[in-house]
């Protein structure tokens, strides 16, 4: 194969940027240090490490079954499920129920698998405002630029390049660089953005089979607001993020959060079954759960990829790696960069666009030692 | 995760409720006219001197949104359990609290009984069964929201509550 040098040019441009250097290495050695912090007793670690990877090695053996499953009560639930089996299939789907409401303003929380269908850029072209409210990918939609981490979508910029942005896009609001300040600045201009969104989109961290249950992980309650004030809500999520039991939860819940910041739980978990019930004053009155395939079965019928499957989207293998500390995450070009991003991206999107990426790796197994469920081991 | 806790008594709390909103400088208070906490706060509110306002919506929220987002104070709600180990509270909303008591007011006060604490997440789900019937939301609120997007830097009062006050009930 030819291999390309675009992963090469983006990778020496990384280099030779001091700022983007410097932002990612501060803020690595942060969540690194934090992790460190709320995982550093040994036995309790390894052992919540070899649940979890049960558990989503259990639930990736019974990955039909338990789709069958998870649509069942989540129809019965009154959630309308929907089957993807491309980006484009996906996107037609969302279109559809906007258009199907003559809706024209859509918010959306953090969703990476809305990126993975390039959802924004579609909408728009269809005359539909589709706007970030999550503030890392809020910033980063102002800018026109991609999510450089998983977790921390706007990591790559320090608080005087989001200031400088502010002015730029908000003259009125007087400039700020005090990270709280400009969250409040977001806070007043997408509150009134919720109340009169007609959509609202977020992702699935995990979603429970047996309950119909589907789950999402945040801190800001952005992810609230779009799943509580719309009158509709589309969730969005990969097929592999179904587990079995209700009862799985807690342990996923506690390592993904302390993996990915280091807190002891996140701000807000907030578990949703079905849309707003006979008698209920609020909530959407329509729910709609689209699974996505994209090149998931294909991973899943491979004895050696398949426990890249099993990833929570912590973020852990990012923040510990050595490459990605230094090139930064838009360097990959990638939905999700990093080591998992660069096991599965080639294998969703093809080695002719991102074959080069598992070529980012120094060998050190540091991804693989933080790895919550223990991928690739 | 800078909650405030309060501690009071279950013959105390609407009065501490009372002075807490004074202290803050809160014009109003929302809170489910038909719900659990209802008797207790018209009580002492009714027998006080120019208490904030009462808001009282028996109605869907799309009778009143925009009164919601922009003129709503504070919101006082019940909580089904605390969870110990990990300080956080689980709320399954009502059709007399609906979700959005919790979300869109700058500030929440949660009223907790202190028996209805559990050690972690996992017992709750399997000591109420959960799996048996869920509603159509439950949530773990854990602190005001936060964000830490901007050089790591945790910044408060992003979208969700600015503040998150827990009067625990002993
Ligand atoms: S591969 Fe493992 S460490 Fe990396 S994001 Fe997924 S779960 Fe986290």
């Amino acid at each position: 194969m030819q291999v390309t040098s675009d992963f090469q040019g983006r990778c020496r441009e990384a280099l030779n940027d001091p700022q983007i250097r410097r932002n990612f290495r501060f803020a690595m050695d942060g969540l690194m240090s934090k992790r460190r912090a709320s995982l550093g007793d040994e036995d309790e670690r390894e052992g919540l490490r070899a649940r979890c990877a049960a558990i989503r090695a259990n639930a990736l053996a019974r990955l039909p079954d338990l789709l069958e499953q998870l649509e069942r009560n989540c129809t019965e639930n009154g959630i309308r499920v929907h089957w993807a089996e491309t980006v484009q299939e996906a996107n037609r789907i969302v279109l559809d129920i906007v258009r199907g409401h003559h809706a024209r303003r859509l918010i959306k929380g953090k969703s990476m698998v809305s990126e993975e269908m390039g959802l924004n850029h579609f909408l728009e072209g269809q005359g539909i405002e589709c706007l970030e409210s999550d503030l890392g990918e809020y910033i980063v939609q102002l800018a026109g630029e991609t999510p450089s981490h998983i977790i921390a979508p706007a990591i790559h910029k320090n608080r005087q390049e989001v200031a400088e942005l502010f002015r730029r896009k908000f003259p009125d609001i007087p400039f700020q660089e005090d990270p709280e300040a400009l969250a409040r600045s977001a806070r007043r201009i997408l509150r009134e953005k919720f109340e009169q969104a007609e959509i609202g989109l977020s992702g699935v961290n995990f979603a429970v089979a047996e309950t119909g249950t589907l789950c999402l992980v945040e801190n800001e309650g952005n992810g609230r607001m779009c799943t509580t004030v719309p009158p509709v809500h589309i969730a969005v999520t990969g097929i592999e993020k179904v587990v079995e039991r209700l009862g799985d939860i807690p342990p996923l819940l506690d390592l993904l959060v302390r993996s990915a910041t280091g807190q002891h739980i996140s701000t807000y978990f907030n578990m949703i079954s079905s849309p707003r019930r006979e008698g209920e004053r609020d909530g959407p009155r329509e729910v709609h759960l689209l699974l996505l395939d994209n090149g998931r079965s294909r991973i899943h019928r491979d004895a050696q990829l398949i426990d890249t499957l099993r990833c929570i989207r912590c973020g852990a293998c990012m923040n510990h790696c050595p490459v990605y500390g230094r090139i930064g995450g838009h360097a990959y070009g990638s939905t999700i960069p990093g080591p998992i991003g660069s096991v599965v991206e080639p294998q969703k999107e093809g080695l002719a666009r991102f074959g080069e990426l598992p070529t980012a790796s120094t060998l050190c197994g540091a991804c693989a030692e933080v790895c919550p469920v223990r991928i690739p081991r | 995760m800078r909650a405030e806790v309060h501690l009071t008594s279950p013959s105390q709390w609407a009065e501490r409720l009372l002075q807490l909103c004074r202290e803050k400088g809160l014009g109003n208070l929302l809170y489910a006219a038909d719900g659990p906490l209802a008797p207790a706060i018209d009580a002492v509110w009714e027998n006080a001197d120019a208490p904030p306002e009462r808001i009282r919506h028996a109605t869907t929220i799309e009778q009143w949104k925009p009164a919601l987002f922009a003129d709503t104070e504070a919101a006082v709600t019940s909580v089904r359990a605390g969870i110990a180990d990990v300080s956080a509270l689980v709320l399954w909303p009502t059709p007399q609290e609906p979700r959005s008591y919790s979300l869109v007011p700058p500030v929440h006060f949660a009223v907790l009984h202190a028996g209805q604490l559990y050690h972690s997440f996992a017992e709750v789900v399997e000591q109420e069964q959960w799996h048996t019937g869920m509603p159509s939301n439950a949530l773990l609120i854990s602190g005001p929201s936060k964000s830490a997007d901007i050089e790591q830097t945790l910044a408060y009062g992003v979208h969700g509550p600015m503040q998150l006050i827990v009067l625990l009930l002993i």
